[in-house]
């Protein structure tokens, strides 16, 4: 043998060892990429896979389920119920805990009548003390404390029969019972669920495995007859939205969430895959205006903003059109709102030009913060270019969230911000009760008009509709005129299917319904 | 003092200057945990009352006298955000890591080693000669673009691997290696690469040593002197980068866990900085600054006794 071979033998041969060894390995297992292996249990290669994949952007925390309002991870509703649902046509209460209710004659108090046929997951029957326990804990710790403010008192007034008690009428006292679920008051120890959440909705808690994989199985005795159509369901928290598509793209996912613009661009078209958006809008982006700070003191220059801002493209650049363009924060179907307001600032750069020079502002350098993450990166790149073509010169500075959230929350953003909040998708009450970029008396945007509370006040006692529309208008107007607050885009919750599956559902609030839900083969 | 007391008195220092280091990064970092928590609707007395149960109200020193210590007795505190103790949270994404470090660390050295032998082959055949540019390519391309690479070609179009996840090794190990092989082999490629080149330039210098054109003159067999004179006295300087390319993998391995949705510590740490949860992110640099030094001094030591000239250098025993 030559030096050549001699030096040549060893990677060689071993090459083709390792070679045959990994053929013969590869023939003798399983294939992970199977949909029947399932080791994740453990199993055998003949167990069945779970029924339905799921692919989501943030981890189930049971730590979180009743602090949190608006946040709260939407798969939350597959294992929780709440008292009522809201319609996402007409975001009127419909029944789902509660079956029915009925209103004092001074609208000062509200009894709730709950279901009978409602059992926790551990067998136990869901009494009026629960829905208390749940209230009561959210009025203390939830996101959305303030909607249940005005409540001075809530009591079981029998075993299935829950009385609410105003301090002062309230119209939007159904936000708040939709966006709170209802907990097992006995597991729930310190503001904190027990490992295994104990819910009443249609799929029971099995496990929660790393942190970042929630494990469901249907529950037999759910409240609706036959429902769900699911044996299993696993849910896998990815926050990559790369990592996500290629789980959908290859097989391993059915179901993937929040699926950001690009990626629906590369879904569009492709007849193994659905896309699904929640269209009643839940998460909305508003480029945000301290008025304290010159020169948004002026409220020509804030009205030069809106007509600055392209919200077509943003719509078609940052969210693949899963969006919807409007000059307003809360949705166009919102009783109340018209046409015109919805569509009242359209792009106009020149428009936009012309009143900063009447104001004295141009070229005004103005600071843009946002939080620096891929949407609100790209969002802050077509903001800063409409602005600069308005005639404003534009420092960006881009903080990770837990850097933004105290300037959001102490008021101390300078100048201009982006953001998104959602609560102000259900009502114009609620938004400006909660939501802190709009809240009367301490939004970031510093308005401590007095009109804006009047307004506020108004609303909560426009207890019957043509009252709610008429103050839903009004409440319209004035933002569209002070213009403190610009709205982008109001973004859908979108989704994401593989074609097998049919009869997803989305509720009022973009949270995901899989009760109906099935899958071919 | 002995050449392993010097570097162990020297990997002390490191660690406990590394503990200050990060507390410090950490906290005068904009952002507080309980932002992070609670978001833009909390009122200040929500605030106030989160921040005193996670203690983050009381004075720096205090708070970095009392994780150092829970450090030191092994119960670095509760998770600020999911009230967890710290090390239940890290002992449940530590296999996933450890896993995938040692897959991708073993891949690199096995290619490191085979590439830098072909690369410094003396006749430069086909194989060396088309191995240049694909060394340089890989090297050019980092983690995130193999990665997806990688995906698309075996995962998307193949469907021979899956695109991500993970699965328990002691349970289904045959799965557990399908679902390791393409972040390991994504991690450990830009590693190899460097490897193969630093082994394959030292192998041709070590040719040229006196004592390798003695062996040759001798007439001994090509295969005795790679084997027996060339490699060992090529070795030194792969290891140590070796080492040093250990350390980084829980680096690497924050990218190819989130591209691969894989729950180690790589993602467990990107989590616990991006929410503020200190006890979490504290304790996983630590962790990673101690395994580095770790290797480090592991690899030094190793240095010093392939090379008794380095662990006699600065003892007044030079000779």
């Amino acid at each position: 043998m030559s030096d050549a071979a001699h030096r040549h033998a060893l990677p060689r041969r071993g090459f083709l060892g390792l070679s045959a060894g990994a053929v013969l390995l590869a023939a003798g297992c399983r294939s992970a990429t199977d949909p029947t292996a399932d080791g994740a249990k453990g199993a055998s290669a003949t167990a069945s896979a779970p029924d339905l994949q799921i692919v989501y952007g943030s981890a189930p925390d049971p730590t979180q389920l009743l602090h949190r309002g608006p946040d709260t991870p939407a798969f939350v509703n597959l294992v929780l119920d709440r008292l009522v649902d809201l319609d996402p046509q007409t975001l009127q209460p419909v029944p789902w805990l509660a079956t029915s209710w009925e209103w004092s004659a001074d609208r000062l108090k509200l009894v709730l009548k709950l279901r009978e046929d409602v059992t926790f997951h551990d067998g136990r029957a869901l009494s009026a003390d629960d829905v208390v326990f749940s209230l009561v804990g959210a009025a203390k710790t939830s996101q959305v404390k303030p909607l249940l403010e005005r409540l001075a008192d809530i009591r079981a007034s029998a075993g299935n029969e829950v009385t609410l008690t105003l301090a002062r009428p309230t119209s939007n006292l159904f936000d708040a019972l939709a966006f709170n679920p209802v907990v097992d008051a006995r597991s729930y120890v310190d503001g904190k669920a027990a490992d295994k959440v104990n819910g009443t909705g249609p799929f029971t808690w099995q496990s929660f495995k790393g942190g970042n994989q929630l494990d469901l199985a249907r529950y037999d005795r759910y409240w609706q007859s036959g429902r769900p159509r699911f044996e299993r369901i696993t849910i896998r928290s990815v926050t990559s939205s790369q990592a996500a598509l290629s789980a959908l793209q290859s097989g391993q996912a059915q179901l993937i969430g929040a699926v950001p613009g690009r990626d629906l661009k590369v879904l569009a078209g492709n007849p193994g895959f659905t896309v699904q958006s929640a269209k009643a809008s839940y998460q909305q982006a508003f480029l945000g205006v301290n008025i304290a700070t010159k020169p948004f003191d002026d409220i020509r220059v804030r009205q030069a903003l809106q007509y600055a801002v392209d919200r077509e493209r943003i719509v078609s650049q940052v969210y693949g059109g899963s969006a919807e363009a409007s000059s307003l924060p809360w949705p166009s179907n919102t009783p109340g709102v018209t046409p015109d307001q919805v569509k009242r600032y359209g792009h106009d750069p020149e428009k936009a030009r012309g009143l900063l020079k009447e104001a004295g502002a141009e070229g005004a350098r103005v600071p843009l913060t946002a939080a620096n993450s891929p949407v609100f990166a790209s969002l802050v790149e077509l903001v800063k270019f409409d602005l600069e073509q308005a005639g404003f010169g534009v420092d960006v500075q881009l903080l990770d969230n837990a850097a933004i959230q105290p300037k959001i929350q102490q008021g101390t953003l300078e100048g201009l911000f982006v953001a998104n909040h959602g609560m102000v998708s259900v009502s114009p009450l609620s938004g400006i009760t909660v939501s802190g970029p709009l809240q009367v008396g301490k939004n970031t945007s510093h308005v401590t008009d007095p009109a804006f509370a009047e307004l506020q006040s108004r609303a909560f006692a426009a207890v019957d509709e043509k009252a709610r529309a008429d103050v839903n208008h009004e409440l319209s107007e004035y933002l569209l005129a002070q213009s403190f607050h610009i709205t982008l885009a109001h973004a859908w919750e979108t989704y994401a299917l593989a074609s097998s599956v049919h009869d997803v559902a989305t509720s009022a609030l973009g949270y995901l319904r899989l009760t109906d839900t099935r899958r071919d083969g | 003092m002995p050449y392993w007391t010097r570097k162990a008195a020297g990997a002390l220092a490191t660690l406990w200057l590394a503990s200050v280091a990060v507390f410090l990064l950490l906290h005068l970092a904009p952002g507080d945990p309980v932002s992070a928590a609670l978001g833009a609707e909390a009122d200040q007395e929500q605030r106030e009352q989160l921040g005193r149960q996670l203690g983050v109200d009381r004075p720096l020193p205090v708070q970095y006298l009392t994780w150092l210590r829970g450090l030191l007795t092994g119960d670095p505190g509760l998770s600020f955000r999911y009230r967890e103790p710290v090390t239940k949270m890290i002992g449940q994404s530590l296999g996933s890591t450890i896993q995938l470090a040692l897959a991708a660390g073993l891949l690199m050295l096995v290619l490191g080693l085979l590439l830098g032998a072909a690369l410094a082959a003396e006749r430069r055949g086909r194989l060396a000669r088309a191995l240049d540019p694909v060394t340089t390519a890989v090297l050019a391309l980092p983690v995130y673009v193999t990665a997806v690479l990688f995906v698309f070609v075996f995962a998307v179009l193949l469907r021979v691997l899956p695109a991500g996840g993970e699965k328990d090794l002691f349970a289904a190990p045959d799965l557990a290696v399908q679902y390791l092989a393409l972040p390991a082999v994504a991690l450990a490629l830009p590693g190899s690469v460097v490897l193969a080149r630093l082994l394959a330039t030292e192998i041709r210098r070590t040719r040229q040593e006196e004592f390798v054109l003695t062996a040759i003159a001798k007439g001994a067999p090509p295969r005795r002197i790679l084997l027996r004179h060339v490699l060992p006295n090529s070795l030194a300087p792969f290891f140590v980068e070796f080492g040093l390319n250990l350390g980084e993998l829980l680096g690497g391995a924050v990218v190819a866990e989130q591209l691969f949705a894989r729950h180690g510590l790589g993602q467990l740490l990107l989590d616990a900085i991006n929410q503020r949860d200190y006890p979490v992110a504290q304790t996983l640099i630590m962790l990673a600054v101690a395994v580095a030094v770790t290797v480090q001094l592991g690899s030094e030591l190793l240095v010093g006794r392939l090379d008794p000239r380095i662990a006699r250098a600065g003892t007044g025993e030079a000779r």
